[in-house]
């Protein structure tokens, strides 16, 4: 796996599972279950995928992208328990990965 | 080779910008929306060959904005321009796909992608449903 892809793999986590948590109920019992799964999901996800990366040379710059988006699970998923689970993807769980624009610049993003 | 359209509706934009690379990377021709005001026919107007779409959407323009992404699936497939486009459905919230497990078995030619999700599982969904739309087609 080539450094792009590493990190696009790894993106792919941390993104969908920001967005899965983002569309977590509020609260309840049902947030729980969701966000449960949500973090599990993610975590099984991660440690296939380092135990791939690990089978290869690892960048150095993938491995340390692979702690922050460790990292930003958790600390995304101690934040969706608080009181806003609805928070803006890009706050503090972001392992910080390239802006995609604003929220005004929503609409086609082309091709 | 002519390469496949491929439209992905989701509200967040890092999601949006994620997806399109991992699909361009790949050799499709992405077009992302966040999902406010996008109708069947704007869709259509794209002649894309697979739609993944959110099942759960936050619309600014809508109040019922969790029913959102549903409510698009379900004019998606009733265009007369994409009844025979597939569909992928993609959602965290396991509890709604179990509820609506016989729904989207009624609805042709649509497939779930769980999130959150690995870039292989992503690309292997879409990998599936363009080909059995072409096998379909054949």
């Amino acid at each position: 796996m080539n450094k792009r892809r590493a990190l696009l793999a790894l993106r792919s986590i941390d993104v969908s599972y920001r967005s899965a948590i983002h569309h977590a109920p509020a609260s309840g019992p049902r947030q729980q279950g969701w966000l449960g799964y949500a973090r599990q999901r993610a975590e099984q996800l991660l440690n296939a995928l380092e135990a791939q990366l690990l089978k290869e040379d690892v960048d150095a710059e993938v491995a340390l992208q692979l702690r922050v988006v460790r990292d930003s699970i958790r600390r995304a998923d101690a934040g969706a328990w608080g009181s806003d689970a609805h928070a803006p993807h890009r706050s503090e769980g972001s392992a910080g990965w390239p802006a995609a624009g604003d929220s005004q610049d929503w609409g086609l993003l082309g091709s | 080779m002519e390469s496949h359209r491929i439209v992905v509706v989701n509200d967040s934009p890092e999601f949006l910008e994620t997806v399109r690379e991992i699909l361009a990377d790949a050799g499709y021709e992405v077009t992302a929306h966040h999902g406010d005001d996008l109708t069947a026919d704007a869709i259509a107007a794209l002649r894309p060959d697979l739609v993944i779409v959110d099942l759960v959407l936050r619309r600014r323009s809508l109040r019922d904005q969790l029913a959102a992404g549903w409510d698009l699936l379900v004019l998606i497939r009733a265009h007369a321009q994409l009844t025979s486009v597939p569909i992928i459905v993609c959602s965290a919230d396991t509890r709604q796909l179990r509820q609506r497990e016989g729904e989207l078995q009624q609805v042709a030619a649509t497939y779930v992608l769980p999130k959150p999700f690995s870039i292989d599982q992503l690309e292997a969904v879409v990998r599936s449903a363009l080909e059995d739309r072409q096998a379909e087609a054949s």
